[in-house]
């Protein structure tokens, strides 16, 4: 085994992991605020990644044209989720949880049937801006300037996301609802309101991610599921609604899935499950617990 | 002597045949005037609905030139159609309900659980079962009498491809392959490294070598770390086992690095389908599995072909069809010349009269294996090029391979271990 494919992996894993996280942050945050295991989550991520497509077809012209391509998938998602929480999620809060299993799942079949109707069933590719074609070599490594746009792009969004949690004044009271919504009510917070707008934020980041991940794999009905196995371990692993768990948990994931290929080649897979099951021995309330989590 | 018979029982004999004259002969008449009824079954919602689809347009295509000229027997033919959704608990049901309306035909079930499924079903149910799918156990330890496969399974498709590319690039000596850690893709490297190590005319030099495939987890869409150290090493020809979207998006991450221009050649498994997604970006030295070369020679002079095609166009006002339509219509095909020859649709003998039959099909002429069932025919092996009309890629060059050669020694009932 050579050093370069060691840390070509190590490299890669940060650059998976952040993928992961850009799905996992709009479900982290979904759960901590509403304690709703959303199971359609990636099917809006999917949303997002058609509409993109939609939007900025299979060679985008410019990197403007790129992002602005995922903000309407992001607005579009949005709007969706608005759309679902006044329809389903609000309907969801005050129920056992497998009925919200149950109607979030029917909801991943409805929005798949209507992705199949809208934009059929064949499979596409979308390429990255021309900025961001192409790989720069270092030594034996190929690093593509996509992976390394994706890295800083997940930096960026979990840094506005911790200051938007834990610096502004919506922030702060949103964590004041998740740990203890009737209080908040009694001290004249607009809880409804404030859990409308969670909803929002969290089907913005949906869209936004898959905006954002969509040259990185085909456009087609199975895009989405293929970050979201991934960013419910990150979830679990990181602690359940906890943004900044979700965020150690992916690059966490994202390094261990890449090692493991490599230390492994004949289990390609393997090293994720083991690790999952290491944390939910060890960790059973994640990374960053929520405050008063306990096993 | 008393006679066994008196008149009175000769008279209740009599009315009891008038009465069942009456109730059962007329049905029964009637089934045999009636259409001849298939039930299909494949994926026609979720991901797999684009081959599915493409699937059933073959199979209606097919049974509705059968009726055009008459039927069959001078029946027509009618398709019962549903849903699967690739999955071998909803087709099973299926062809229960199928058994239980008496359809005694089942044809489709594209994905290869479903048809396995259906391989230990239909002699209990009585039907006779066309499978379409590559999957190697249809005609091994799944196999029965009941079943018939009308497609190349994964030894053919990737058997052949392995010997057209050796054949074809002799100074590509070093090989390699990627395949999903499942059962398909292993089969699929395994061949067609097999079939390079036994056709390359430089196989005896010390130049050449033939990898061990780098194994993939079967829902990966990452191949980043594998792509770089393909990129590292010295290997000029490279078969891509992931089918689909997954084989698109290694096409996707190795153009981003230049591995595709790297590789001399590439070999894969999906065809025209995949291909198509990945627009101006397609390699060129990419080879695939061609189902219906409609467009070159010898298919582009069959006269079935060109029917076919024309009944396509009128069909779904669309020109170019891609190579699943095919997989669905030549099973129908065979179905319904096994019965033209049975001159019956009674199911045991009509399953006799498909174990030795030869039809002529859009591909040429086709031919079934008594041993295990399995339907035998040209193989085309194709290297697609990009244009900038529809339907986006041509096949550049074509290479034939005779199913025959390539194919293996049948064992029905065992495993196959190579």
């Amino acid at each position: 085994m050579h050093l370069f494919e060691w840390l070509f992996a190590a490299y890669n894993g940060i650059a998976t992991g952040m993928a992961i996280f850009l799905v996992a942050a709009g479900l982290t945050w979904i759960f901590g605020i509403l304690k709703i295991l959303n199971m359609a989550h990636g099917h809006f991520f999917m949303i997002g990644v058609y509409v993109a497509f939609g939007i900025i077809g299979r060679h985008p012209e410019s990197m403007g044209s790129y992002l602005l391509g995922a903000l309407a998938a992001g607005v579009v998602v949005s709007a969706l989720g608005y759309l679902t929480d006044r329809l389903l999620l609000q309907r969801l809060r005050n129920v056992d949880y497998h009925y919200v299993l149950i109607g979030t799942f029917a909801l991943l079949l409805c929005i798949e049937g209507g992705v199949r109707l809208l934009w059929g069933g064949e499979v596409h590719t979308v390429d990255p801006p021309p900025e961001l074609q192409g790989a720069v070599q270092i030594g034996r490594l190929f690093i593509t300037r996509f992976s390394m746009f994706v890295i800083a792009a997940g930096a960026v969004v979990f840094l506005l996301l911790d200051f938007a949690i834990h610096r502004t004044r919506v922030g702060k009271l949103m964590q004041a609802v998740a740990s203890d919504p009737w209080m908040s009510a009694m001290l004249g917070v607009n809880v409804p309101a404030l859990l409308r707008i969670s909803v929002v934020a969290s089907f913005a980041l949906a869209g936004f991610a898959g905006g954002l991940l969509v040259p990185l794999q085909t456009v087609d009905l199975t895009v989405g599921g293929s970050y979201l196995l991934l960013a419910f371990f990150a979830v679990i692993i990181g602690g359940l609604g906890s943004v900044r768990g979700a965020f150690a948990a992916s690059l966490l994931l994202g390094v261990v899935q890449n090692l493991g290929n490599v230390l492994l080649p004949n289990v390609p897979g393997l090293a994720i499950y083991v690790a999952l099951t290491a944390f939910l021995i060890w960790w059973p309330n994640g990374i960053v617990p929520p405050k008063g989590a306990h096993a | 002597m008393k006679t066994v018979f008196g008149r009175r029982s000769l008279l209740k004999g009599a009315g009891a045949l008038a009465g069942a004259a009456s109730v059962g002969l007329p049905s029964l008449a009637l089934a045999q005037a009636g259409p001849i009824r298939i039930g299909i079954t494949n994926a026609l919602s979720g991901p797999n609905a684009v081959f599915g689809e493409a699937n059933v347009i073959g199979q209606r295509l097919v049974v509705a030139a059968y009726n055009r000229s008459g039927g069959v027997l001078g029946r027509q033919v009618e398709l019962v159609v549903r849903d699967d959704r690739a999955q071998a608990a909803g087709g099973t049901a299926i062809a229960r309900e199928f058994a239980g309306s008496g359809i005694e035909f089942l044809a489709g079930g594209g994905a290869s659980t479903v048809a396995i499924a259906y391989c230990g079903l239909v002699q209990e149910l009585k039907m006779l079962y066309i499978c379409s799918t590559p999957g190697m156990a249809i005609t091994h330890e799944a196999f029965n009498r009941n079943v018939f496969r009308f497609n190349p399974n994964a030894y053919s498709l990737f058997g052949a491809q392995g010997r057209a590319l050796a054949e074809r690039y002799p100074n590509v000596v070093k090989w390699g392959a990627i395949t999903p850690d499942y059962a398909f893709g292993h089969d699929a490297a395994r061949v067609f490294s097999n079939a390079v190590r036994q056709y390359h005319p430089k196989r005896a030099s010390k130049e050449f070598d033939v990898a061990k495939p780098v194994v993939v987890s079967g829902t990966q869409m990452d191949f980043r770390p594998q792509i770089n150290s393909l990129m590292n090493s010295d290997i000029e020809g490279l078969f891509i086992g992931m089918p689909g979207a997954p084989g698109i998006s290694f096409f996707q991450q190795a153009r981003a690095v230049g591995l595709d221009k790297k590789l001399k050649v590439m070999g894969e498994t999906s065809g025209d389908v995949a291909l198509i997604a990945l627009g101006k970006d397609m390699p060129n030295n990419v080879w695939s599995p061609v189902f219906w070369p409609y467009e070159r020679e010898p298919v582009k002079s069959n006269k079935i072909s060109q029917q076919m095609l024309a009944d396509y166009a009128v069909t779904t006002g669309k020109r170019f069809p891609n190579g699943h339509v095919l997989r669905g219509s030549i099973g129908l095909r065979g179905l319904l010349e096994g019965i033209k020859k049975a001159k019956t649709t009674d199911v045991p003998s009509v399953i006799a009269a498909l174990e030795d039959i030869s039809f002529e099909s859009e591909i040429g002429a086709y031919t079934v294996r008594k041993a295990d069932h399995a339907g035998m025919a040209t193989l085309f092996v194709g290297n697609y090029n990009r244009v900038e009309t529809e339907p986006f890629i041509t096949l550049k060059e074509v290479r034939t391979v005779p199913e025959i050669s390539v194919i293996e020694t049948p064992s029905p009932g065992k495993e196959y271990i190579q």
